[in-house]
Formats: structure tokens, sequence, C-alpha cells
């Protein structure tokens, strides 16, 4: 079995129904009930592989088996207004036109690298749809955002510390390159 | 701490009053207390217990739903609060929502409100300045307003009393805008600090650049110790109430001392409505409160009273006090109650770079940054405005993470910080000068849930404030350049006054009962058996965040209150 494929198995297995928020075990966009954005299954589906090619699953979790696109759907729903809910509905259904005319295949369809290509098109503005630019905008940040500041990331990848460590405001900054820089609070 | 017992006059007799458990009403109790007097504090808001309502003091940052941000419904719902910066998912159960208390601006206010045990004590950004001389002689000086009755030889002793308790940071800096104090070791400053103070050193005659003096606890003396409060750890998460005990607030430090006594008596949802007056004996005898629950009406009765409401509630408790004696409301012979209302400038603030010092960086946090006292106008009148500002000031040289990728790259960004360069960032507190047209007052038509008039409020910036913040912006530019910092942006903000939370005046102290409410010792002319202690009582703002000062205030006047008491005079 593939190396990343069987540390990820094993990690879902032992660990990865506790990394996810309580809140979103075993939810899907519907079930988390969202009152001001019109998912449907088909769209959660393909924002949850846009979250999977942004942040992969390498020798760590990536971004949709922690289940983060439905945190981007909460905060689409929560904390944004009308124009950016239906930007980043548009956007994501036109993603595989976006994607037909580049490559000929549905996003689903395409490969990894050709999907990051994708993403990474999608970060310009000339090149890319209004609706499509708008969603990535808004996906990128709010996946990151997602990602870093999940319960797996926070305790498993770069534990985040609630006591910071004590302050020196001449540190030297040599010190950063060499220490591993993931531990600073 | 069980409510009396509804029944009998004599359950509803203290020896002493307090309306609101604050900053300054915290102080009220402990001292009352301390002495000897069974003092009934009164609090419109809920109880809050130091650690038991504290309910997301030690949540992980995703254990919060939306990650801190306030879901766009309640922004829109709150558009006052949504302006304050302390406002958070964290942070929400603390703050008073537009909805629930509404008020009227004649102009634009951003009326932040706290209404709970410990006030706004909980929420609060924690600088302590003390004022000095050239603060209260500046009036005099300067010509505006009227001269303050104190100086601040009077309020010296009671601002050690209080730091020595509270626990203060500082350094002894020997800077003579900013007295020296009681103070805990200071915060650490940064290699840019030192940089920027060496620069003033050697480029000004009178611009220094110090560790800020903070209420959060560089280490724990038996003082603080007693109180049960242990060192602050720099979580910078103090809005959330602290699992330490490492900031002062009313909940951690005066109330609970104050209930040791076991001369306390707290009362929350206890919406005060006036100041009871008796004409026969020519004082004050008690206070009506509406229960926030019930809307019932209960008189209760004291020898003396602090009215420690928060700077405009005191206003409208005040006004709202009529009698026979006092048709314009408590103490208010001369009609200036509600008058000279003032504020703090925070409008000018900059941003800048630095390329310098690339051997060192930050690590860690601390819970105070750097500070920068007035040097404007200072010992004497130099520029075409009055008084000056002081300035915040703060640099960081941090790790960034890349988050400019896609899929692994950016995955390996987020994992591998780099450092960026140093960042710089600086704002004013400017001293507003108290006008007879910045009021608060009653509505004439308007009343709120419980029947108490609306306040009204009609305060505005003027041009010397408007000089101020472009002389302001001129002069730290030209620091900034002297340092050689780079990139410096300059903003003026333009926000409504009251964002600074550091709204003052309206029950002004002074010499003369023509020109003044409050005596020397916060005793209302008219009616000596009520003190005002907090932001009420401010005849001039300064540039000092002025909680530290009503804190002295309130522990000078409760003494004085306490002898008064003792002599038959009160």
């Amino acid at each position: 079995m593939n190396r990343r494929i069987a540390i990820k198995n094993m990690l879902l297995v032992v660990t990865g129904a506790a990394m996810i928020p309580r809140h979103l075990r075993g939810a899907t966009a519907v079930s988390i009930g969202l009152t001001n954005l019109q998912v449907t299954a088909s769209d959660e589906h393909l924002l949850a592989e846009v979250v999977d090619t942004l942040i992969p699953t390498t020798d760590t979790l990536g971004a949709k088996d922690l289940k983060v696109h439905l945190f981007v759907l909460l905060m689409l729903n929560d904390c944004h207004d009308k124009k950016d809910q239906t930007l980043f509905l548009e956007g994501l259904r036109q993603i595989d036109a976006f994607a037909l005319a580049q490559t000929g295949k549905s996003f689903t369809d395409c490969d990894t690298a050709e999907r990051v290509n994708l993403l990474t098109r999608m970060k310009s503005k000339e090149a890319t749809p209004p609706a499509v630019w708008t969603f990535n905008r808004l996906m990128r940040s709010r996946t990151i955002e997602g990602y870093n500041v999940s319960q797996y990331v926070m305790t498993q990848v770069r534990p985040h510390q609630m006591i910071p460590p004590a302050y020196d405001g001449f540190y030297p900054a040599s010190n950063y390159t060499q220490t591993e820089v993931k531990t600073h609070g | 701490m069980a409510n009396p017992a509804i029944n009998g006059l004599k359950q509803h007799t203290f020896d002493a009053i307090v309306v609101g458990s604050g900053i300054s009403g915290g102080w009220a109790a402990k001292e009352l207390t301390e002495k000897g007097l069974k003092t009934l504090v009164l609090e419109r808001g809920r109880d809050v217990r130091h650690l038991v309502d504290y309910p997301t003091m030690n949540m992980m940052p995703y254990e919060f739903e939306h990650r801190g941000d306030i879901p766009l419904a309640q922004r829109r719902a709150n558009p006052i609060l949504n302006r304050a910066n302390a406002w958070q998912e964290d942070s929400d159960h603390f703050f008073v929502k537009d909805a629930e208390h509404p008020y009227v601006q004649q102009k634009p206010f951003d009326w932040i409100r706290g209404y709970q045990v410990g006030g706004k004590s909980l929420i609060w950004a924690r600088q302590t300045q003390r004022w000095s001389n050239y603060d209260f002689e500046g009036p005099a000086r300067d010509g505006f307003a009227v001269d303050w009755p104190i100086r601040y030889e009077d309020l010296a002793p009671w601002y050690s009393h209080v730091e020595s308790f509270a626990g203060i940071s500082g350094n002894p800096d020997g800077v003579a805008a900013l007295p020296d104090g009681e103070f805990l070791p200071p915060n650490p400053l940064n290699a840019v600090d030192v940089h920027f103070q060496n620069t003033l050193n050697e480029h000004y005659e009178n611009r220094h650049l110090i560790a800020a003096r903070f209420a959060n606890l560089t280490k724990s003396t038996p003082t603080q110790l007693a109180q049960g409060r242990a060192p602050c750890l720099s979580r910078r998460l103090c809005r959330r109430g602290c699992p330490f005990g490492g900031y002062f607030s009313s909940n951690a430090s005066t109330l609970p001392w104050a209930e040791k006594t076991g001369n306390l008596t707290l009362r929350p949802h206890s919406v005060v409505h006036s100041i009871i007056y008796d004409e026969r004996k020519g004082k004050a005898t008690g206070v009506r409160v509406i229960d926030a629950t019930t809307k019932k009406t209960t008189d209760y009765f004291a020898a003396i009273i602090f009215v420690n409401a928060s700077a405009y509630n005191t206003n409208l408790i005040l006004l709202n006090s009529t009698s026979a004696r006092f048709p314009q409301g408590l103490g208010n012979d001369n009609g200036l109650m509600g008058k000279f209302a003032a504020f703090h400038n925070y409008n000018a603030k900059l941003k800048a770079n630095f390329e310098g010092l690339q051997e060192f960086a930050t690590f860690g946090q601390r819970p105070g940054s750097a500070y920068i006292p007035r040097f404007r106008n200072l010992f004497r009148q130099e520029t075409d405005f009055l008084r000056g500002y002081a300035t915040g000031f703060s640099a960081s040289r941090n790790l960034a993470n890349d988050t400019s990728g896609v899929g692994e790259e950016l995955k390996q960004g987020l994992a591998q910080s780099k450092l960026r360069d140093w960042s710089i960032g600086a704002h004013i507190m400017g001293e507003t000068i108290p006008k007879e047209s910045n009021t608060v007052s009653l509505d004439p038509t308007r009343t709120d849930e419980w029947g108490m008039p609306l306040l009204n409020i009609d305060i505005d910036y003027d041009e010397n404030d408007r000089l101020m913040e472009k002389d302001a912006l001129e002069q730290l530019s030209e620091m900034f350049s002297t340092a050689g910092f780079t990139q410096i942006r300059t903003e003026l903000k333009r926000q409504a006054p009251g964002l600074d939370i550091h709204e003052m005046g309206g029950v002004r102290m002074g010499k003369d009962p023509k020109t003044s409410l409050l005596n020397g010792w916060n005793q209302l002319h008219a009616c000596q058996n009520v003190f005002v202690t907090d932001g009420a009582c401010m005849t001039s703002t300064s540039t000092q965040n002025p909680s530290l000062t009503y804190m002295a205030l309130t522990a000078r006047a409760a003494n004085h209150a306490v002898e008064e008491m003792r002599r038959g005079n009160v």
C-alpha cells in the first residue's frame, strides 16, 4: 500500500475522529444546518476535493481529512455577507467549467498536478472568471484558517502553547533558523 | 453572597452603599468594608465570580465555533459594539449589546459598556500611568475648564496605596510627565524599543520611551498572593478573565477582598433609579433600586453613598435624582451637571518597518508594550493647540508563514515559518479639552425597559483635536525617520468619540460650588454624603489612561468618608 495512504488510514482510525470538532463529527453541510447558504451534496463533495487539493494529505492529515470544507461552509454561512456567499457558490459551481476549459476534464477527473495548476491559476484575477477568483480567495483564507486552527494541527502537528515562552526582546535571529520553529507559541 | 431579605427596613439599611462594581466601585467596596462599614454594592448586571464565571478562560482556539470571529448577524445587530476591538467570540459575554441598552446619539458616540459584576475591569486594556502636576495644573495654567481642587501631592500616597495592592509593573524612569510609583519589575523592552529610546534621548530634549506601566503581575508579592493571584503568564487572553488572577480586576482582587471582611453585601441585577434625598436631614439617605429581572422597586438606606456607575451612567443617575430641593438633579444647583464631558483622542496612528537590527528578533509574548509620555506643551505652551498626547508604541519581529502556495508547497509553507522584518506600530492618546457644549443629558421623552430616561449624548471633537492629530503625525513621522524606520504609513482614523472607552466628566471636581459639582474629596458640594469617584468626576482628561487615577481618587475619598462619618460630619 502507498505509504501516504497507509499513514492516513492509520491516523484516521487511531485519532482521526477525535481530531474533528464535535459539531462536525459525522456531519455534512446539510446536517450542520446552514441557513444562508443553499449547498447541495455535490457542492459539498466538490468543495471537499478543492480543499483536499489546497492542503493535501501527506504524512500528516490534510484539509479534507479534517472536514475543513465543512468549516469553510460554516464560516461562509455565519460570518460573510450575501455578496460573498453568492459569489462563493457561483464560483464553486463554475469550477468544473473552468477546469473543462483548461484541461478538457471536470475538476474531480483531473489528476493532482492538474488540480494544483488550476488552483494556482485561480489566484490570477486576469486568468479567472470573477466568481471563481472570489471563490478561490475566500476558500483559501478560510481553509488555511480552518486547517491551522484545527485541533489536529494545534495538538499533533504544531502543538499550540496556551502559555507562551518567556518574552525575549533580544532573541538572536539566528536561533530561529536553527530551532524547530514549529513549537513557537 | 445572598441578596438581602426584601422585608424590613433594618435589612435594607447599611453603613454605606456603592453604586457599581467596576474598577472604582470595587475599590470603594474594599476600602469601606476594610474600615468596618457594612457595605451594599449594587450592580445592574449579573454576577461574575472570579474563575467560576469565566467560561472561555481555558478554551483552545479550535474550541470556538468561529475560531474567534463574531458572526455577521451579531455584528450587524451591534454596529456600535462591533467597533470595539476586544469584542470577540471569546469575550462576547462581557459586553453590552446595542439593543439591550439603547441611548441617543446627537452626534456619533460609541458607548462601549460592560454591565456585570466587575464591569469593564474584566476587559480593560490595563495600562496604569500616574498623573503629574503638569496634568493637575493644566486647566489653571492653560485657561480651560476649572482648576483642579487637588494636586499630585494629594493623590501620590493613594497612587502608592492602590499600586501596591493591585500590582503594577513598571520602571522608575524618572520622567517628569509620568511620576514613578510602587512598581513590580517592568515589562521587558525589545531591541527596537531600546533603539528608539536611544534615538529619542540623542535627538530630543524631552522625549522618552519607557515600558508602559501595566496592571499585569510580573511577579506576585505577598500582597497579591494573599488575594490568590499568581503572576501573569503573557497569554494575552485577559479579556476572557484570567485563571491566575494575573491582571487586576474587581472580580479577582477588590471584591473578594471586601467579601472576606464579612461586611460586603453584593446585589447584582440592581438598576439604580436615583439617590434618595431627605430635605429635613439635608442629605442623601439611600438609593432607589429597580430589580432588573422583576422590575420591582426597593429602597436601600445608608449614611454614605458612593456613585461609581461608570462615568456617563453616574451622570444619568444623579440627573435622575430629582427632589424639591434639587429639581435639576442631585447636587446640580449650578446646572453644570452633564456638561464639560470629555474623552481621549485615539485618531492618529502610524505603522512602519525597520530593516535594521537584523541580528535580533522577538520571542514569546509580553502583556504590555512601550509608551512615550506626553512631550508637547509640557513645560510651556509651544504650539497653536492646547495640551498634548501620549503615544503607545510597539515593535515586533516574529515568524510568519508563507500562505501563497497550493498543495504540498502550501503545506510546507504553513509548517516552515520565516522571519519578517521588524514591524512597528504607534497610536496617540490625546488630551481633549472639556467644553460646556459636550454634554450628556436625560432624554426628555424616551425611556428604557426599566423606565429610566435614555441618556442623550452630544459630544464631538473640536479644532484643537484636529490640530493635535496633525502635529502628532508630523512629530512621530519625524521621530520614526530619525530612527531609520522605513515605509512610514500615517492614518487619521476619524473614529467616533467613545471608542477610546475613556469617557470622563459631567460631575467635575473643583474648588468653587458655582463652577463645579464635587469638592476636593469627591463629595457633592451640595450633598456631602454622596461621593463620585469614577470617570464622571474628572475636571480634565490628561493623556494618561485614567483607571489608575479613578482607583486612587476612590481609595482617598473612601478613607475620608470613613473619617468624616466617625467625626459625625456626614
